[in-house]
């Protein structure tokens, strides 16, 4: 059995679509995801954003906000930090609207003898998220100012002296006058991995060819090869056991490889739980064998019908995973919430799960649970096809 | 003793019968030709004796043992050469036979030997590292047979193994199965050529409809049909009298004038060239070129099963219920 096992492997590596399809075609498809989502993380990077000041006495005199500008343009706590603002000092009003309008500036701040703001803007290049963003700043000053004069109206000690004064900013401005952000994830959710994760799925279902063609070739009448092997001193169960356990390497293979180009190439962490994937791919791996298993018994279908459903199967199971960006992962939401058995009987998206809830939940169990699914789904199809089997002999007359 | 025994053998196809109480012995040592049209039963019956089909009545005794789906002692001894080249694309010439051959041998070691025996037995030892994709058909065709053969088994059932090959590699694969047999194997062989058939096979059984219509050595064969030898002259006129005093001799069975050529076929006995000849004298033909030739099998088998054409429609393959 060993030896047909051996035979297995070697003749199934050697055909060109496995290679290209089980081994390839996955580690392609991460390197395009990879090419993707790295121009998309490019365009949510910060940059320095250049601010023209009028340095007369209205910016002497605004102490804070002078304060404020200069602490995002030279920051002190953090050395290697991108600073948010770069300062860009005029003399007067018309020389800092000769810089934004020259575009030495993306925008430029007057403070008028009354002390009231006024931000620079080019009509050209008006309402941009720069400006939005130094609008942000100083509306946040502003917000800050106008809530430390109404507490001073209400208690008048709380600006009497400097020391108070301090006080008050530092509570207004501290960490307890913040939101701070918690997380129930052990990771901050991320939608790429979750396409990575897709990916096994499909990955997962297209292997299935490997068991479908290893069967077709151990039974009477399926090839000639099959109905040669059955001949033989080895019995059918023996010859589909080595079948089974050949496609099931090659899979798990193939899935450790993709798993291990996730992680080492792109990236994907795992939730620092990588050690637990070959549970999962192992799971995924007998839920290929078995579909492979179950296409291949299918009663009266010619090889090629055979290979064509796999492929359907392949993408249709696929899309309810969201491998095929938003408009599936829509199309998973609403089954999610509307055919639930739906999604529990689909081993795409139960590969995806697993990979989901190793990654971003605390407890192990719902892996498990996904883990269970995929070894449930395993023996559901791995009966079918053995009552198929069972019922079928095929010979010439 | 008797490799093959089979009793009554009984198989349908629905409302088809494929075997009508079906007999057949084939004893230790011999080659043993099973003919018939196709869909004469014969494929089914290899089937039934291999045990990848199952039967509806009779017994199968192979190796003087009760042949079923579990008896691999007695499957060990057996080797199957099909009719349609059982290869696998991937492997090498080397690696499908050893490939085969695991099914009958799990030691390595013998199996290496095993397999270099095969290999140059049947002439492949240039083409070890080879796939099958590489092999012209005559070589193939022997890589099918070194995967039958591989494990060195007692009997050997051949199944058309000489289809689409030339002349050439035919004699080499006819040659191979001589040596099989004198090497101690027993030899089951279907073909539709009868000439090897005629030049390798001991003894013959003609099927036709799922029941063994005749039985015997060559010599025996000839002997149950009711055409001798077949006289043909070549002359370059032939009056229609003379071509009925020649129809009308005792031992005519029938006679034809086509193309210059008078085809007469007579009954078994003595030869009646003499007679033909004198008939011709006697109206004043003057044959160019005469000569006269000994029933062959092809005659044999087309008198036996008759001459309507047997394939009908998609062929004989058909699922078979277990």
């Amino acid at each position: 059995m060993l030896t047909q096992i051996y035979y297995n492997i070697r003749m199934t590596l050697r055909s060109t679509g496995v290679v290209i399809w089980c081994f390839a075609f996955p580690l392609i498809m991460a390197t395009i995801f990879m090419t993707m989502f790295a121009g998309m993380q490019s365009n949510q990077s910060t940059h320095t954003i250049k601010l023209g000041v009028v340095e007369d006495t209205g910016w002497q005199d605004a102490t804070g906000l002078r304060t404020l500008l200069e602490e995002l343009a030279y920051p002190s706590d953090a050395e290697d930090e991108v600073p948010l603002l770069a300062l860009t000092g005029y003399a007067d009003r018309a020389a800092a609207e000769a810089g934004v309008r020259a575009g030495a500036v993306d925008t430029a701040l007057v403070i008028d003898a009354n002390g009231t703001e006024h931000l620079l803007v080019a009509p050209s290049d008006a309402g941009s998220t720069d400006q939005a963003i130094v609008q942000t700043i100083l509306d946040r000053y502003l917000q800050g100012e106008e809530l430390a004069g109404a507490l001073a109206k209400h208690d008048p000690a709380a600006r009497a002296n400097a020391e108070a004064r301090a006080a008050l900013a530092e509570n207004l401005s501290g960490e307890q006058a913040a939101t701070a952000e918690l997380s129930v994830l052990r990771e901050p959710p991320s939608e790429l991995s979750r396409f990575y994760y897709a990916l096994l799925g499909y990955s997962c279902i297209m292997c299935s060819t490997i068991a479908q063609t290893l069967i077709d070739r151990t039974r009477i009448a399926a090839t000639p090869e099959g109905s040669r092997r059955q001949v033989g001193a080895l019995s059918p169960a023996r010859q589909l056991a080595a079948a089974l356990v050949a496609s099931w390497l090659i899979v798990m293979t193939s899935m450790m490889l993709a798993v291990a180009y996730f992680y080492v190439v792109a990236g994907i962490s795992f939730g620092g739980r990588v050690w637990l994937t070959p549970v999962a791919c192992g799971a995924c791996a007998l839920v290929s064998c078995a579909l492979g298993a179950f296409v291949g018994a299918l009663p009266g279908t010619q090889a090629g019908v055979k290979d064509a459903l796999i492929t359907i199967a392949t993408l249709a199971l696929s899309l309810p995973a969201g491998l095929f960006g938003t408009p599936a992962l829509e199309v998973a939401n609403w089954l999610s919430q509307h055919m639930p058995l739906a999604q529990l009987l689909n081993p795409a998206v139960q590969a995806t799960e697993a990979m989901l809830s190793l990654t971003f939940y605390d407890s192990l169990a719902p892996f498990a649970s996904a883990c269970g699914a995929l070894l449930a789904i395993a023996a559901l199809l791995g009966a079918g096809a053995l009552i198929f089997m069972r019922r079928q002999r095929y010979v010439c007359a | 003793m008797a490799i093959v025994s089979v009793r009554q053998l009984v198989k349908r196809y629905g409302d088809l019968v494929a075997l009508d109480h079906f007999d057949l012995t084939v004893e230790r040592g011999e080659v043993f030709g099973l003919l018939g049209p196709n869909g004469c039963g014969k494929t089914t019956a290899i089937n039934c004796m291999l045990s990848l089909l199952t039967y509806d009545k009779g017994t199968i005794e192979l190796f003087g043992e009760p042949m079923g789906p579990a008896r691999y002692d007695l499957k060990r001894r057996i080797g199957i050469v099909p009719q349609q080249v059982a290869v696998f694309n991937e492997l090498t010439v080397e690696e499908n036979i050893d490939a085969f051959c695991s099914l009958y041998v799990a030691d390595r070691t013998r199996r290496r030997t095993l397999v270099d025996r095969a290999i140059a037995f049947v002439g492949l030892g240039d083409f070890r590292r080879f796939r099958p994709q590489k092999l012209s058909g005559g070589l193939l065709r022997r890589l099918n047979i070194a995967c039958g053969i591989a494990h060195e088994p007692e009997l050997i059932f051949f199944d058309e193994p000489t289809v689409a090959v030339d002349p050439q590699s035919r004699n080499a694969i006819l040659s191979g199965i001589l040596a099989l047999v004198d090497a101690g194997a027993t030899v089951v062989y279907t073909s539709h050529y009868m000439e090897e058939v005629e030049q390798i096979c001991g003894r013959i059984m003609i099927m036709d409809r799922g029941r063994a219509v005749a039985e015997g050595t060559v010599g025996e064969l000839k002997g149950m049909i009711g055409i001798g030898e077949k006289i043909v002259v070549e002359v370059t006129d032939l009056p229609e009298a003379a071509l009925d005093a020649v129809r009308y001799l005792p031992a005519t069975v029938s006679a034809s004038y086509r193309g210059r050529e008078l085809h007469v076929a007579c009954a078994q006995g003595e030869s009646h060239l003499a007679a033909v000849l004198e008939v011709l004298a006697s109206f004043g033909v003057a044959p160019v070129r005469v000569y006269s030739e000994p029933p062959t099998l092809n005659d044999v088998f087309l008198e036996i099963t008759g001459n309507e054409l047997r394939d009908h429609g998609a062929g004989d393959e058909r699922p078979a219920g277990r």
